[in-house]
């Protein structure tokens, strides 16, 4: 298989944020928490390349240390998200009837929130932090892993090797695990790739928000709340922590189209970007 | 719609549940003196089984009671419906841009695939969805209102007070939210255009001797038509849930920044408020399309529900 160039670039990227996190100590020239009132908003130049922002902390350093908070509090949205989304996902598939009308009117009505409405909402409750604030955000894309966990198992519920481990008298649960969840996992691999975008655009929404990352925390949001506050002064401060948002959503959505071509060569041969997204493609069974 | 309706109403009043340790506290506030706690746990009803408890918020929501900002002491409902229409405003706003842009984009790209427009299109929508909102509105300020000058940076004027300087103050923020909802538009047009024109009916038209321009705007558009109603749902959530954030970037006094507010400052019933008139108005726009999907389209018919 040939690896598109904006994949590869995808991929590059998104190892040097990994990289980053964990070699941040050696490669940042400064700490991120650092304060020096006498050297706030100083433009960038040879010891701040990219600055600093109002309380004299070196921009570069808090952009280094935010790429494992953006990175982790992703995949821990992502995570929750699976967690809760999914299993009633297949179980709604496999079993149908009622369980899965119930099931599926859940998932209805918690799609019918604007999503980060309910992220926002539920932060309220839980209380601002960034752990809390992820975890609200994956119970909000629960669904969309639910929706689409139960559209596959349909499709494989019925064949044979199915069937015959159900002869051989196998649990629900057991067939869920070992017959159903292995065969429905690369779709669902490839969403949540997809979710990691989303989940780092709402970390950053959040923690702009300040229901996020809570100060002194790097997080690149919270980084483009103060540089909003100090705009008219130093307009430099955005544009970092902005660009590092933007290419990390950027790389995850193309990881998640290479993953998909790379799992399910036959689904659309011209697509790039446009292949039909099942989380936000209108589906067939909302019209039944 | 009633059922999805039902649901939204008990999800809103779990919200209230979730939060840790005892509600009457939190609604009491923090510093609160123990017979106020237990007073404010009678005065809620919170001292009553949780059924019951719901069905007397149910009550008075039906009611248009949404009960007191615990901030500023006004009845929520009030203090949404003198807000709604400025987040309104910049909500169709928003969506007009995105349709307007969207549209001709995913038009371009589908009569163009795997041509160079097709790829500055995909691109385009790629960047759309990956750009952080609040990022390109304060972009947008930086460019248009500090650097020209064109356009205010903050704030908002009711349309019914100056249309023309309510107009220009939700030009920026419209534009923020429009992004992401022009790349959705874009992505989806050019997708489902796509399958239409490969279609054995469009093969036929060509023989006819239609031109390329009308089989599109004679045959696809009305093909994809009931496609394009089901987007304007999806893109009214989207854009209406954004508000939360560009709002409060363009200090914008409408639900969104309140109910940011209200988050921040643990005001639980505007929250459970604003999160209820939000759901409903996306189910309520659900519905409307369904009707008018149904109406306009005979093979969906079937779909108008309970």
């Amino acid at each position: 298989m040939r690896l598109h160039p904006m994949s590869a670039l995808a991929i590059l990227w998104l190892t040097v944020l990994v990289l980053l996190g964990f070699l941040a100590p050696w490669l940042a020239p400064a700490s991120p928490t650092a304060q020096n009132p006498a050297e706030a908003l100083l433009p960038p130049d040879a010891r701040h390349w990219l600055g600093t922002d109002d309380l004299g902390r070196d921009v570069l350093s808090r952009l280094i240390y935010g790429s494992p908070v953006a990175l982790a509090a992703s995949f821990l949205a992502v995570a929750v998200a699976a967690l809760i989304g999914v299993p009633p996902g297949l179980l709604a598939g496999f079993a149908g009837g009622w369980i899965d009308m119930l099931i599926g009117r859940l998932v209805d009505a918690v799609l019918s929130f604007p999503a980060i409405i309910l992220a926002v909402g539920i932060t309220g409750a839980l209380g601002a932090g960034l752990i809390d604030g992820m975890i609200a955000v994956g119970v909000v894309f629960a669904p969309v892993l639910a929706r689409l966990a139960r559209a596959e198992t349909r499709l494989v519920r019925a064949e044979p090797y199915v069937e015959a481990a159900r002869g051989f008298g196998a649990s629900t649960f057991y067939l869920l695990r070992r017959h159903i969840l292995p065969n429905v996992a690369e779709p669902l691999i490839v969403q949540m790739t997809l979710l990691l975008a989303q989940a780092l655009l709402a970390e950053a929404s959040l923690s702009f928000l300040g229901l996020g990352a809570q100060p002194p925390a790097p997080s690149w949001g919270a980084m483009l709340a103060r540089a909003y506050t100090y705009m008219e002064i130093a307009p430099e401060q955005m544009y970092a922590p902005g660009l590092a948002i933007v290419f990390t959503s950027l790389a995850f959505n193309r990881l998640g189209e290479a993953l998909r071509a790379a799992l399910d060569p036959h689904k659309d041969p011209s697509g790039h970007f446009f292949d039909t997204d099942p989380a936000t493609t209108i589906s067939p069974d909302r019209r039944a | 719609m009633l059922p999805a309706a039902l649901l939204a109403t008990l999800l809103v009043f779990a919200l209230l549940h979730l939060v840790p340790g005892d509600p009457a506290v939190t609604l009491a506030g923090e510093n609160a003196s123990a017979a106020r706690i237990s007073e404010i746990r009678h005065l809620t009803g919170l001292d009553r089984p949780l059924a019951v408890q719901y069905l007397v918020w149910l009550n008075g929501v039906l009611h248009g009671d949404l009960s007191r900002s615990l901030l500023s002491g006004m009845p929520v409902a009030q203090a949404i419906a003198e807000k709604l229409p400025l987040s309104l405003f910049i909500v169709v706003l928003a969506m007009a841009f995105a349709l307007v842009l969207g549209v001709p984009l995913g038009i371009l790209a589908a009569t163009h695939t795997g041509s160079i427009i097709d790829g500055v299109v995909s691109g385009l929508a790629a960047l759309g969805v990956a750009l952080p909102n609040f990022w390109l509105a304060m972009i947008l300020v930086a460019l248009f209102a500090i650097d020209l000058h064109w356009l205010p940076a903050t704030g908002a004027v009711p349309l019914r007070d100056n249309p023309i300087q309510a107009l220009r103050h939700a030009i920026l923020p419209a534009m923020a939210l429009a992004a992401g909802g022009m790349a959705e538009v874009a992505r989806q047009v050019r997708g489902a255009l796509t399958v239409v024109l490969r279609a054995p009916f469009v093969r036929n038209l060509h023989a006819k001797g239609l031109s390329g321009a009308a089989i599109v705007w004679r045959h696809g558009i009305r093909n994809i038509a009931a496609l394009l109603l089901t987007l304007l749902a999806l893109l009214f959530n989207r854009t209406l849930g954004a508000t939360v954030v560009i709002e409060t970037v363009f200090a914008i006094p409408g639900i969104g920044s309140t109910m940011v507010e209200a988050a921040v400052g643990k005001d639980f019933p505007m929250v459970q408020g604003v999160v209820l008139v939000m759901a409903l108005l996306v189910i309520m726009s659900n519905l409307l399309v369904d009707l008018v999907i149904g109406w306009i389209d005979p093979r969906g018919r079937r779909s108008v529900g309970p």
